[in-house]
């Protein structure tokens, strides 16, 4: 059992709770991305989505205008179209929830700080090196990612690490430690061992299997686990399938001390970080009255 | 001389915690108990007796026995560990000063009226605190499923609550309570022999089964 005092986190101020792991919650402003395949591409789909999640215990929302996998071109003043109103949108209905967005483009990540957005989710691990210096100008956190070199957009072919967990571990942790003296405050940088990013299915599941390896560097670790491609491997499970799979490994990841998942199917992660989060002692039970009358 | 007697109920889920969220019901139950302990302000001494062991008094700075309910995190620190119904009366008191007077909980009837006896000559001024509970079979929630005698036993235990009369604890059977699981027989039987032949004005704070064990809460003063 690894029960630590999580780290404190606190985004451009705003400090996040810590009783159990955080709820990211994927809103995706995209026409094609691949779990929920354009459900949210309209601005009141999108705003409906949100108010779900922060209703179901969402934490932060990620809001994302570029579908990760390939597909058809998006430029950035499209994203910029795609993502920045809605942001602004969010920030002034919703003032308490911490607001994520999904770009590796710093001419978007500035414009999203902007407009309110407290965490810039560079899924694409640098791709942009002035991503990290928008982070630094506004405060604003940060998530270290790890593609193994891929160049955005693209899907893994036959990736080789002698060690991923190092590799993975090696990486975002310089990636931090390189962001805290460019001046991001430390108290927003999250590391993200991105699975399936560069990965295949065992890459993600030994990245799973040593989880401990990445909460034991200090940071606190981001887990993108949801509906993922090696759960649907592990599991031969299409896309709609894959729920059971993606709660189990969150329970996994939520054990060895995972400080925030991003996730789809947030009611049910708020109940299984819950439910871990009490196991761990973290958390009290909500209510225990069986055998104490 | 006992000035004041207040009888209350002795669930784990009054020990501090040991609900994990706050439980709406238990709270309730709570500040009734608050409420009818402030009910011995002014008295020299609180003497609290319960169900225990051993008939003995126990320290008041001896453990809590919360751990032994709701086990968490943190070891354990060594020492002596209070009986349930005391360490619920050390709770409820807070920093009263208190004496803890355990009663052995299969002590015979006579014995615990003896004890009660001795009590009441005592020369300070004294706040009884009696931890007691009802039987924990009235209904087929109840801990230990239901029990067809279980609500007349206890109907007989409040109207001699609600009527301040100490007389009918005493015909409580040992054994009829233990399979009743009646958690107060022995507390109740002390409280016969202490206030034996006095006049009373009762107050009924707390008289409810939330969880299917009987939780009574009254003070009784001397008419």
């Amino acid at each position: 059992m690894r029960v630590r005092r999580p780290p404190e986190i606190r985004f451009r101020g705003r400090a996040m709770r810590r009783d159990r792991a955080l709820i990211m919650a994927i809103v995706n402003r995209t026409p094609d991305s691949f779990y929920d395949r354009g459900a949210t591409f309209g601005r009141d789909q999108a705003l409906a989505a949100v108010e779900r999640a922060v209703a179901d215990g969402a934490d932060i929302v990620d809001i994302g205008g570029v579908k990760a996998g390939p597909g058809a071109t998006v430029d950035v003043p499209e994203e910029i179209r795609r993502v920045i109103p809605f942001v602004a949108e969010i920030r002034d209905r919703f003032p308490d929830l911490a607001i994520s967005v999904d770009t590796w483009r710093h001419e978007v990540g500035r414009l999203a700080c902007e407009a309110g957005a407290d965490l810039l989710n560079d899924t694409w691990a640098g791709a942009d090196p002035k991503l990290a210096d928008v982070a630094a100008e506004f405060g604003a956190g940060y998530v270290c990612t790890h593609t193994g070199g891929a160049v955005p957009r693209t899907r893994p072919h036959r990736s080789a690490f002698a060690d991923v967990v190092a590799d993975v571990v090696d990486e975002v942790t310089g990636r931090a430690d390189a962001l805290v003296r460019a001046g991001v405050p430390a108290a927003g940088i999250l590391i993200d061992p991105t699975h399936d990013f560069g990965k295949n299915t065992w890459h993600s599941l030994e990245l799973t299997r040593r989880f401990a390896q990445l909460t034991e560097s200090g940071w606190p670790v981001l887990a993108s686990l949801s509906n993922k491609d090696f759960v649907g491997e592990a599991l031969d499970a299409a896309v709609p399938d894959r729920v059971a799979g993606s709660l189990a490994v969150t329970a996994v990841c939520a054990w060895e001390g995972a400080a925030v998942f991003r996730a789809h199917n947030i009611a049910e992660t708020r109940d299984v970080l819950d439910m871990v989060a009490v196991v761990s002692g973290r958390k009290a039970p909500a209510r225990a009255v069986r055998g104490l009358a | 001389m006992i000035v004041r007697a207040v009888t209350c109920p002795h669930p784990p889920l009054l020990l501090p915690g040991v609900t994990g969220g706050p439980v709406p019901e238990v709270e309730e139950l709570r500040t009734a108990c608050r409420a009818a302990v402030e009910d011995l302000a002014g008295a020299d001494v609180v003497v609290a007796v319960g169900g225990a062991p051993s008939t003995r008094v126990w320290p008041v700075e001896a453990l809590s026995p919360r751990h032994l309910f709701a086990p968490g995190t943190e070891p354990l620190p060594p020492g002596e560990v209070l009986p349930l119904s005391l360490a619920v009366a050390r709770e409820l008191l807070g920093a009263v000063p208190v004496e803890l007077h355990g009663v052995d909980a299969a002590l015979p009837v006579e014995d615990c009226r003896g004890y009660g006896r001795r009590l009441a000559v005592r020369p300070e001024r004294i706040g009884l605190l009696i931890m007691a509970d009802g039987s924990a079979r009235r209904g087929p929630k109840a801990p230990g499923y239901e029990d067809p005698r279980a609500l007349d036993l206890d109907g007989v235990l409040e109207d001699a609550l609600r009527a301040g009369d100490p007389e009918p604890f005493l015909k409580l059977e040992p054994e009829l309570a233990d399979d009743l699981l009646v958690g107060g027989r022995a507390a109740w039987q002390v409280l016969s022999g202490a206030w034996e032949g006095r006049a009373t004005r009762a107050k009924c704070h707390y008289s409810a089964d939330p969880f299917g064990v009987w939780y009574p809460v009254f003070t009784w003063t001397p008419a």
